[in-house]
């Protein structure tokens, strides 16, 4: 596995392949400092951590019951403010439920439609874009216009037009999302394929009698998946996003569980009375994708060092 | 020069052919929409609500095949006619036409907003670099990217509107309204802006051509306007136009928090109360108007780069 090896080499975890330069000048630094130098990465990777924990233990690690009513204590502030018992950690929201275990549950709807969603779009994205580059001539006409097509359509606007008439149920929701995010990773593996096919390994496993699939599949994609595995951590951000902003417009998964965009939303009526019911969601949302781009952001640093400080 | 636009004009007209059908049979299989028009009055029979659900079906031809439907679809479309809005009864054309200023009055005044701080501070980032300043613009670029815009919203009503009581809640009227719907608007815009600022200056300026500048003893204002400025302005008008698609979809969600009177928020409604012809109406103008702005910045980048219309 090139690609771990490099994350190890990245996170200062493993020593890096000496080279003439580097002979006998053996890099043995703290775990501290080497933790220190990748410090944005490491924070990404910590807040990815937490909100997919969260996602995965929800219901068990919730101090309360998420859905559990309690009208005795409606928007209760929370226990670092007012130091009423009972207050929870983030406070109550309007029918008295606890805040913090509604953010924790409320992590799992998004991430399984972002991990989902994102997963759809690398798989089909990649497949195209492998074939696109490997065939050429009007394979890749075709593939490419559809994709210059898709980029043209303002993406949300149409998933709420869909949403809105076939139904945002799960399935829909991870669905519509991951195929509008194959664009991106058809064109990236594409481009990387468009110069490893030259190379002379591929023309070696072609004069071996390679089938067409075997070499876009095990001689192309494994060297063209950096910038695919980059482009997956941002573009896990932004498919959160988009989740939130459908839920907040009540085109969201329909489920019991509380989603964050879909609290923001129902706070809408007590922000005078109570900010804490739309913040706390709303930093969520903005943790796990600042998580998300900063992990994506040390990624490619790590896997390809010169676009070190560019976005993409 | 000629077969370029052509090429690229057959590409517009294909992408809304593309986005207009999809969003028709979507819209076709989804159910059926001669139901929603019918008046489900307690005093009236089953057969006369058969009864008008048929006329109904007859009067939108949904009685007759699919294909024939879509081909009519085409030709209603072409003479502008969208048909009417279920919920307010008049033509979704008029409708649109209506909201449609304020909508882009919105936009250009986010863009205005955008611009004028994105740009620069992307700039002083660049020839500052590594300073207080390049860390505000980076934390600014990264907050634009996170913050989800209809929690902003909310917030920003609460702290100029209830707890200060500057500016108005939501709505139009006087040049305060805009202000907060715009500036919400704006954040992502002048996050992409700011970042395209700071890395088109960062190149430009490793640059010969920067140096000479220089060296011929120009003001360094004169350098960063006329000379940087200038050649990394097309990297930042391309992430301009391609964040429209973004843009659009995010005006839906912030006039549906300011109540802005805007085509988005139109959809927003008509999705709501399933008025499709107005759904339908709106995916096409906002599909249409990317369109054109991609084929606007493709024709310009053709008349300033030779090799662009050649290849």
């Amino acid at each position: 596995m090139p690609i771990l090896n490099k994350l190890l080499v990245g996170l200062s975890l493993r020593d890096k392949p000496e080279g003439i330069i580097g002979a006998g000048k053996k890099n043995r630094r703290s775990l501290g400092h080497r933790l220190w130098v990748n410090r944005m990465g490491v924070v990404g990777g910590v807040l990815m951590l937490a909100f997919l924990v969260g996602a995965l233990l929800g219901p068990w690690i919730t101090p309360h019951d998420p859905v559990a009513i309690d009208l005795s204590r409606p928007f209760a502030k929370p226990i670092w403010l007012d130091m009423q018992e009972g207050a929870g950690i983030l406070g109550k929201d309007n029918l008295g439920r606890d805040i913090f275990s509604r953010v924790i549950v409320g992590s799992r709807t998004s991430l399984i439609v972002a991990f989902s969603a994102v997963s759809i779009g690398i798989l089909s994205g990649v497949t195209l874009g492998l074939i696109a580059g490997y065939k050429r001539g009007l394979v890749d006409d075709i593939i490419m216009r559809v994709a210059d097509t898709q980029t043209a359509i303002p993406f949300l606007v149409l998933l709420i037009a869909v949403i809105a008439f076939l139904g945002g149920s799960l399935m829909n929701m991870i669905l519509f999302l991951g195929l509008g995010s194959w664009v991106g990773f058809a064109r990236l593996i594409r481009g990387e394929e468009l110069s490893i096919r030259e190379r002379d390994y591929v023309h070696a496993a072609q004069a071996l009698g390679a089938s067409d699939l075997r070499i876009m599949f095990r001689h192309i994609l494994p060297n063209g998946l950096q910038p695919v595995i980059v482009a997956a951590s941002l573009s896990f951000g932004s498919v959160i996003l988009t989740e939130a902003a459908l839920s907040f417009l009540g085109l969201g998964v329909a489920t019991q569980i509380p989603t964050w965009g879909k609290m923001v939303a129902d706070s809408r009526d007590y922000v005078t009375v109570a900010w804490h019911l739309s913040v706390f969601p709303a930093v969520a949302i903005m943790l796990v994708v600042l998580g998300a781009n900063l992990f994506g952001d040390w990624l490619r640093d790590v896997l390809d060092p010169r676009l070190k400080g560019k976005r993409l | 020069m000629t077969a370029f636009i052509v090429r690229r004009l057959m590409q517009a007209v294909l992408v809304v052919f593309a986005v207009t059908t999809v969003v028709f049979f979507l819209i076709r299989v989804s159910g059926d929409p001669a139901s929603l028009g019918v008046s489900l009055d307690e005093n009236r029979t089953p057969e006369e609500i058969q009864e008008e659900y048929q006329q109904i079906r007859k009067e939108m031809g949904l009685d007759r095949h699919l294909l024939i439907q879509y081909g009519l679809f085409w030709k209603r479309t072409l003479q502008g006619d969208f048909g009417y809005s279920f919920r307010y009864g008049i033509p979704t054309v008029k409708l649109i036409s209506e909201r449609l200023p304020n909508s882009l009055r919105l936009g250009l005044a986010a863009l205005f907003i955008g611009l004028i701080l994105g740009l620069p501070l992307g700039i002083l980032a660049a020839l500052n670099r590594g300073s207080i300043l390049d860390n505000i613009a980076t934390s600014v670029a990264v907050f634009g990217i996170v913050v989800p815009q209809f929690w902003l919203g909310i917030m920003l009503i609460i702290l100029f509107s209830v707890e200060l009581g500057l500016l108005p809640t939501s709505g139009t009227g006087s040049w305060k309204h805009i202000i907060l719907p715009a500036f919400t608007l704006s954040t992502g815009l002048t996050a992409t802006v700011a970042r395209m600022a700071r890395s088109g200056m960062l190149e430009a300026l490793n640059q010969d051509y920067i140096r000479t500048a220089y060296a011929k003893g120009l003001s360094q204002r004169i350098v960063i306007l006329r000379h940087a400025l200038r050649n990394s302005s097309i990297s930042i008008i391309t992430v301009v136009i391609s964040s429209l698609p973004h843009l659009i979809g995010t005006v839906v969600v912030v006039e549906v928090v300011f109540a802005w009177p805007g085509v988005g928020n139109l959809m927003a409604q008509a999705v709501a109360n399933r008025d499709y012809p107005v759904v339908f109406a709106d995916v096409i103008l906002f599909g249409t108007v990317t369109v054109l702005a991609f084929l606007v910045m493709d024709l310009l980048y053709a008349v300033v780069d030779p090799r662009i219309r050649h290849s």
